[in-house]
């Protein structure tokens, strides 16, 4: 496991990290000007997520029609939505977050996007990571952006926290953040071992031997499709994900550690075999609830100062398509969850299913910059004018309000 | 097919971000690098094996001389940075090997001095060569894998980590001084291995009684000790070298010291079997597992009649039609894989993790199994359980390197017309980079070379 860690409370990283995996030192720096003490939590869900699976809009009327076959089963049926108002529930899978809502504590925005058009996974993950909707070349993240303005000036305290392998572009920039990694070599994600047990279908090595080795794991059938049922949490992704949200709640908890943290979760470019209940799709968002579960106890009373904010790239089309699965979309849903979240409410406008962009996608009704400014401002303090000048510049759109605790 | 892509494939570590150097004449490309064949800058300021073999027998005198002491215990606890500093110095030798293969301008002399290091196993898992294994790639090996197969045998089997690794250097003949004398005598190990694994082949024609006779001619050929003039070089001992005349491979050397040795290497660098054996290792090597009859015969003559010139034996390999031609036969080793994924993304390899990435991935650095060195075909690193470990690997590889290039440029200037057309629109629809790199380095492609 890699740490690179400038200052969180010494106790915390070893418990987290083992002695063995410190190497660095932990200078403590009394800062005049203290930044906010608020917590962000910034999760990038990676593949494009299912908006209206993961939120479904069960009082939509077109919502069973457009839906079909992956529609899920009504609020009070047997694995039925779990109902949020009279409009929107949850994934069955998300389950261990429903008592968030009644909380107060978590907040949905429904059909939000980027503000860019494309439908490449590569190019719309740059965009939303550089908080632009064209690319030129820009290799800072809007949230490094936002830590320079938020850092105070001279300290060498890391306030952000990359968790996993490489620095998502979102906190990459002029200032320095700090890093977790899970142990090295983790066992392959299966979505991975799906791709190549295809792609090696025809070497005569690569072919059986994998075919072979999958077996010897038993793994065939998570991986193979035939049942999907029993994946939820044994996916690579989601445990990794575990991993990175209990380390990422335990460091950003400590007294003097980073306030700022970005994760990833893959897995949610669901072409084939999406599911409704269960199958590739609700296994993921139970491995996505298992996460937060642990992000929410490892975070401890700082919960209390979190903000934890879910975003994908884009949508995915409405009607399922040829092979169970959906393709890529336009809008999906933004959520919002923790102790100082604004909740049990749902914010921005519901285009509704009965005109669809380019007769296939959900409309976007929310820029989902409109809610990152909205948290810059509201819960970590930063001046409007300074955002939309160097963290969202040119983008033209106003901060939402109200979605979080003042 | 592109030739640029294979030139740079299948004789060196592959294109990277910039594209191959091969150009528009792969063949000229190759061997002009034969031609200046530079030492890598990474090799540079790492210790001579003298200086590691004096080490050890200082080591071993302190050990001796406490124990002699009585003061053994302590001389134990003093053990602890000596390791720690060998460790240090083994990372150091595997971070020199990593970056003179990742940043050569002559990617095949990086390939060439693997396989010939390979051809002439010195290992690591006997702890007493370890600190050695480095500095013979460099002292005798990489000087001759343009020169003289002659040369390259002759610095092998005078080199300490030899000597100390097939066991010569203690080999004591039973009717020298000290072998009348004391109950010391004969080793055959390195005796064995030269005839069997590194000239004249396992079916090269010779006998237990050839053996016998090589390790007898042999006995001497040893390494200079601390009250030596030349401790830790090469030295010959008369004293305990076999006295009399030896028949090996049905030629009479009579009694001449150190230079039968010189005289039976000479000989056995000349027979038709070597000729034979060095031809079908390189073609295994570079082209294919089983090695088309042909191409093995044009390499045997081209060293029979350069009288074991390596770089004209490899020129002869670079216009075989198979080497081109069977392209994508191979796969490759995970020191290969490894060191080609950091080629193909720019990457430099961080070093104590690419040491544990090898061992998993069951090729760790320095430390062949056997004095057969590490095996040369698919069927040995295709098992059920290396796919997945390499599946894994590229996976991990990819998180962590993923945004260093763009996975879809990786796909054309580092693999090429060989991605099958769904492992590209695998990667065209991967949903993320890092999930697009994976699949492209554990692509069949790229897997094989």
């Amino acid at each position: 496991m890699m740490i690179d860690l400038a200052c969180p409370d010494r106790r915390t990283a070893l418990r987290l990290l083992g002695a063995a995996g410190l190497v660095a030192a932990f200078p403590r720096i009394a800062f005049a000007d203290q930044p906010s003490d608020n917590r962000l939590v910034v999760i990038i869900q990676r593949g494009a997520l299912d908006g209206l699976a993961a939120v479904p809009p069960y009082g939509d009327k077109h919502y069973q029609e457009r839906r079909a076959s992956l529609a899920l089963p009504m609020p009070g049926e047997a694995d039925g939505i779990l109902k949020l108002d009279g409009m929107f529930g949850l994934h069955p899978a998300l389950a261990p977050i429903r008592p968030l809502w009644d909380a107060g504590e978590l907040l949905i925005v429904p059909a939000t996007s980027g503000g860019y058009h494309t439908r490449s996974h590569f190019d719309a993950q740059d965009l939303l990571e550089t908080g632009f909707t064209e690319r030129h070349g820009e290799a800072a993240g809007w949230l490094n952006r936002a830590l320079f303005e938020l850092q105070p000036k001279g300290s060498t305290r890391r306030l952000g926290l990359a968790l996993g392998a490489s620095t998502p572009l979102m906190l990459r920039g002029t200032v320095p953040v700090a890093s977790w990694e899970p142990p090295n070599m983790k066992p392959a994600a299966p979505a991975l071992l799906a791709i190549m047990t295809k792609l090696y279908a025809a070497d005569p090595l690569f072919g059986p031997a994998l075919a072979d080795g999958i077996k010897a794991q038993n793994l065939s059938d998570e991986v193979l499709g035939t049942d999907m049922g029993d994946m939820a949490g044994k996916g690579a992704g989601a445990g990794a994900f575990r991993a990175m949200a209990e380390a990422a709640g335990g460091l950003l908890a400590s007294k003097d550690g980073p306030r700022i943290a970005v994760m990833d979760i893959g897995g949610w470019d669901t072409h084939v075999g999406q599911g409704t209940v269960k199958g590739r799709l609700g296994n993921n968002l139970a491995g996505f609830a298992a996460g937060l579960d642990r992000l929410h106890a490892a975070l401890g009373d700082a919960w209390k100062k979190t903000v934890v904010v879910c975003v994908t790239e884009f949508g995915r089309t409405v009607a399922p398509n040829g092979t169970g699965g959906t393709d890529h979309g336009t809008a999906s849903v933004t959520m919002l969850l923790g102790g100082a979240v604004r909740g049990g409410k749902v914010a921005g406008d519901w285009p509704g299913l009965e005109q669809l962009a380019e007769n296939r996608d959900l409309r976007a009704a929310t820029d989902q910059r409109a809610v990152l400014k909205a948290v810059l401002r509201d819960h970590l303090g930063l001046a409007g004018d300074r955002i939309d000048a160097a963290v969202f510049p040119g983008s033209g759109v106003r901060p939402m309000g109200g979605l979080v605790r003042a | 097919m592109n030739e640029a892509i294979i030139a740079a494939a299948r004789f060196g570590y592959g294109a990277g971000p910039n594209g191959s150097n091969a150009g528009t004449n792969p063949r000229q490309w190759l061997k002009a690098q034969l031609a200046r064949p530079a030492r890598p800058p990474a090799l540079d300021g790492l210790p001579s094996s003298a200086e590691q073999a004096v080490a050890i027998f200082e080591l071993r005198k302190e050990r001796q001389q406490a124990k002699q002491a009585g003061e053994l215990a302590d001389a134990k606890q003093e053990m602890s940075p000596e390791r720690m500093e060998q460790r240090q110095r083994y990372l150091a030798e595997i971070a020199a090997r990593l970056s003179a293969a990742t940043d050569s301008e002559t990617p095949l002399i990086e390939r060439l001095s693997i396989f010939w290091a390979n051809h002439f196993t010195v290992s690591g898992v006997r702890p007493i060569v370890r600190p050695l294994v480095g500095s013979f790639e460099r002292e005798a090996i990489r000087p001759h894998v343009t020169g003289k197969f002659e040369e390259m045998v002759l610095a092998v089997v005078r080199h300490p980590a030899m000597g100390l690794y097939l066991d010569n250097a203690v080999s004591v003949g039973p009717n020298s001084r000290v072998g009348a004398r004391r109950d010391r005598g004969l080793n055959e190990n390195l005796g064995r291995e030269l005839l069997e694994l590194h000239t004249l082949g396992v079916d090269g024609g010779y006998t237990e009684e050839d053996v016998r006779a090589l390790a007898r001619i042999l006995t001497g050929w040893s390494i200079g000790r601390l009250k030596d003039p030349d401790p830790g070089h090469f030295h010959f001992y008369e004293p305990i070298h076999e006295p009399g005349p030896k028949t090996l491979l049905g030629h009479t050397y009579p009694e001449n010291g150190e230079g039968e040795g010189l005289a039976a290497i000479h000989d056995i660098c000349r027979h038709p079997s070597t000729a034979r054996h060095i031809a079908t290792k390189l073609a295994r090597h570079f082209i294919a597992d089983q090695p088309p009859p042909g191409a093995v015969e044009k390499l045997a003559a081209s060293f029979r009649e350069s009288d074991g010139d390596l770089r004209h034996v490899t020129e002869t390999l670079i216009d075989l039609p198979e080497a081109w031609s069977l392209y994508q036969q191979k796969v490759k080793t995970p020191w290969d894989l490894v060191v080609s994924a950091a080629v193909a993304t720019g990457s430099a390899l961080p070093v104590q993790q690419a040491a544990g990435w090898l061992n998993r991935l069951g090729q760790p650095v320095f430390m062949a199994p056997q004095p057969s060195g590490w095996p040369d075909d698919a069927a040995s690193w295709v098992g059920p359980e290396a796919v997945l470990r390499r599946v894994e690997w590229c996976q991990s590889f990819a998180d962590r390197f993923q945004d260093q290039v763009d996975p879809l440029m990786l796909a054309n200037y580092a693999i090429g017309d060989s991605l099958s057309p769904d492992a590209h629109q695998a990667a065209e629809r991967a949903e993320s980079r890092s999930a697009a790199l994976a699949l492209l380095l554990a692509s069949p492609a790229f897997q094989r070379r």
